[in-house]
């Protein structure tokens, strides 16, 4: 049994892995397609939302420490709604991965192995994960530890080098698709912060579970800093419609990156660093997969799993037939399954599990 | 035991992996590399395609140790469209054409006057095509453009492609239009394109120039008009003008100055003016921004006010016996003279922008965009087209210096 811990640091990246590949993926697209030139308000307006919402789970776990959500359902719930949760933990974080991993292929083949089978690309990601799970937790986060920073480093190195291109006036009109597509139904762009979701699960894995309240404060903050940046950077280098039509802007921005004459194409460099973010966080994801199995069937040994559900991934992977299809699963059904399960059903059963606390201890 | 199988296991299915990555690989000896695409109007088919390739060096020759020469091929074909063009030229050639050192791209007028937009975003959406490779339109046929480049100062032809537009960092007798440019303002709400213009220099072209006075001849070339006498007789100079997709008129050097002036492009240039102290001479005047140009976007009775402030920094660049340009008087009056001569060509240019091409290539729009506060808004407004109802004052203040190393006693 893997009984391996995480620092501090190790915790927060883990958290930051979510952001880094969403932000990696075209996440900003989809925020600024909702609401314009307004983007960039929607992005402090969901953040704010956000860190609000992280100090409420972060006070409703002050109770549990060291129980992750599953423990919680539990002790409130009894092994049915362990079990209840742990497979809608499970069915989202298997459907992340598939849509990730299919996603960030099709990219990938679009820009360099267009006449490689999309499946042999899919391959080396899941060897990846399998050899890293293989080594464990300690391992997992040792090798996220080394390569976050480098990609966190390179995106704001894009960020900045884009400052050339940068239009002011591109900010306006200043509340863009209008104050019910930024305010209202923009809401909803809060599934941007899905790293929460981690908060729910890292519990147990933690040094110090004394750390939380800061790891979650922290990871938060970095991750709107984060958002906040790429989607005010889109809207200020590309005119809204331009942005609204591309397949991966980030992309795009590395490809538009001089360097004076020594340094020229440098997308490459990029690429390479954004594959191995994305591994690490497939990895990561395939840990926390094999985790909740293990907590919900309660084997021993949950890395003989591995093989299996690398293969589910795949499979799922593969159901969709062009990259618009996965796009419109990422805004449609990732979205409200990220909403509901993990923002709302997640936080109702910590509330009712600390009312279940306060009764027994009044008792 | 196990572990070790494990790891063996992991180690020969690695292998494989890299291994069978191998098959299909494609090494440079395998692509054709374009360094310009040229695209003219077909006679029998709806676009000629014009691709220039670098021809390889053989091993161990003059240019050892550079994959290029300075020896290009030209490949030609009439076709429906790029991506078929390609095709049909891949069939024929015994390499795979890859755009990936695409240069220039370089469209005829006859073709640009009916419309680029299908060709610009086939171009932007393929991933070998660079953003950075210039747009240029040509007054003659894009084919017998790339068919004259032949460098004289620069070895290599695709160095030369990208040396030449340098110059207008100190002429801005044109400016650097990239393909991801062209692109943004093609799809803007508030701007419009512009290319490049170019042409082949010949001693006929040169004739088709007429020119205007004697103070504004050297900046009142298009290309292919300048009187110049080199072997190299490729030339960019001056703006295609571009409303949508479609070219609808050219800018000459001057022209183009004053562009790049407004919209705070230029680093440095050179203006002749009449000389005040002695109206029948010119005098040179080198400039670079003070500070940027200030544009200030106001609607009366719903038709654009646009308040333009230019403030430059001017070096007197000829000097003779007379003149004393070390005098503040003189200073004074040289300066007032190259400020009006400088309002004046910059107001002809707006008003020849919003009157006559009725396009709005500056992107004035920008500056009205903040009055609105939703997208629906700013679009209903009909910017583009309301622009044509546009007034315009301009102010420049030049801050007249003395170039002089020796002065006048």
């Amino acid at each position: 049994m893997d009984t391996a811990k995480i620092g501090l640091f190790e915790a927060i990246l883990f958290i930051l892995v979510v952001i880094t590949n969403k932000i990696i993926l075209n996440l900003p697209k989809s925020i600024i397609i909702d609401c314009g030139s307004s983007a960039w308000i929607n992005v402090i307006y969901i953040s704010i939302i956000a860190i609000i919402f992280t100090l409420l789970i972060v006070k409703l776990f002050k109770k549990f420490e060291g129980y992750d959500i599953f423990d919680v359902s539990n002790y409130l719930g009894g092994g049915i709604l362990k079990k209840i949760s742990g497979i809608g933990y499970l069915l989202v974080f298997i459907l992340v991965a598939a849509l990730v991993l299919r996603d960030f292929t099709e990219t990938l083949k679009i820009i360099y192995y267009s006449n490689s089978p999309l499946t042999f690309i899919m391959l080396f990601f899941l060897i990846g994960c399998i050899v890293g799970n293989k080594f464990g937790l300690k391992a997992i986060a040792k090798a996220n530890l080394f390569i976050m920073p480098i990609v966190v480093l390179s995106i704001f190195i894009i960020w900045f080098s884009s400052f050339k291109s940068i239009i002011p006036e591109r900010i306006f009109p200043i509340l863009g698709n209008g104050v019910d597509k930024t305010f209202v139904s923009g809401i909803s762009n809060i599934f941007s912060y899905s790293g929460l979701t981690y908060l729910f699960l890292i519990m147990p894995y933690l040094k110090d579970c004394k750390q939380f309240k800061k790891i979650s404060i922290i990871s938060i903050i970095i991750s709107s800093i984060y958002l906040f940046l790429s989607v005010i950077t889109l809207i200020l280098v590309f005119p809204y419609i331009a942005v609204s039509d591309e397949a991966n802007s980030i992309y795009l921005l590395t490809r538009s990156l001089n360097f004076g004459r020594l340094f020229q194409r440098t997308d490459a460099l990029f690429i390479l660093l954004f594959i191995l973010s994305c591994l690490s966080y497939l990895t990561i994801t395939l840990f926390i997969i094999l985790n909740i199995f293990k907590k919900i069937t309660n084997i021993q040994d949950s890395k003989a799993m591995t093989y299996c559900f690398c293969v589910l991934i795949l499979g799922l992977a593969l159901i969709p037939n062009n990259i618009s299809e996965i796009r419109t699963i990422n805004y449609t059904l990732f979205r409200y399954s990220i909403l509901y399960f993990i923002f709302g059903f997640s936080t109702l059963i910590l509330i009712l599990a600390n009312i279940k606390k306060k009764r027994e201890k009044l008792k | 035991m196990k572990r070790k199988l494990l790891c063996l296991f992991l180690i020969l299915t690695l292998c494989m992996f890299s291994l069978t990555g191998c098959y299909d690989s494609k090494g440079i000896e395998d692509l054709s590399y374009a360094i310009a695409l040229g695209i003219d109007k077909g006679e029998n088919n709806a676009i000629k395609l014009s691709i220039q390739f670098a021809t390889p060096s053989a091993s161990g020759g003059e240019s050892e140790g550079s994959s290029q020469s300075d020896a290009t091929t030209i490949t030609s074909i009439e076709c429906s469209s790029i991506s078929s063009g390609i095709n049909l030229i891949n069939s024929y050639i015994s390499k795979q054409v890859n755009l990936s050192h695409c240069k220039v791209i370089v469209i005829s007028e006859e073709l640009a006057a009916d419309g680029i937009a299908e060709y610009i975003y086939t171009l932007v959406d393929n991933v070998q095509v660079r953003p950075d490779c210039n747009v240029l339109i040509t007054r003659c046929d894009a084919i017998n453009f790339i068919e004259n480049a032949k460098p004289t100062l620069e070895k290599l032809t695709a160095r030369y492609y990208e040396a030449a537009l340098n110059s207008s960092e100190y002429t801005a007798y044109t400016v650097d239009v990239q393909l991801n440019d062209f692109y943004s303002n093609l799809k803007s709400t508030y701007t419009q394109p512009i290319g490049i213009l170019a042409g082949v220099n010949t001693n006929q072209t040169h004739n088709s120039f007429s020119n205007v006075d004697k103070f504004n001849i050297d900046s009142s070339y298009k290309a292919n008009e300048t009187p110049i006498k080199d072997k190299t007789n490729l030339e960019c100079m001056g703006l295609a003008v571009f409303k949508e997709d479609k070219l609808i008129g050219e800018l000459d050097g001057m022209e183009s100055l004053c562009y790049s002036i407004v919209t705070n492009r230029f680093d440095n240039c050179m203006i002749t003016i009449p000389n005040p102290i002695s109206p029948s001479d010119s005098i040179d005047i080198y400039l670079n921004p003070k500070r940027d140009t200030k544009c200030d976007v106001k609607m009366i009775n719903n038709s654009p006010y646009i308040d333009v402030k230019v403030t430059l920094e001017g070096y007197i660049a000829s000097s003779d016996e007379v003149s004393n340009h070390s005098s503040a008087k003189e200073l004074d009056i040289v300066g007032k003279t190259a400020n009006n001569y400088l309002e004046a060509q910059i107001s002809s240019l707006l008003y020849k922008t919003s009157k006559d091409f009725k396009t709005d290539i500056v992107g004035f729009g920008k500056y009205v965009v903040k009055d609105y506060l939703t997208w629906d808004e700013w679009v209903s407004s009909n910017w583009l087209s309301n622009y044509q109802n546009a007034f315009f004052n301009v102010e420049v203040s030049i801050n007249i210096n003395s170039g002089e190393l020796f002065s006048k006693m």
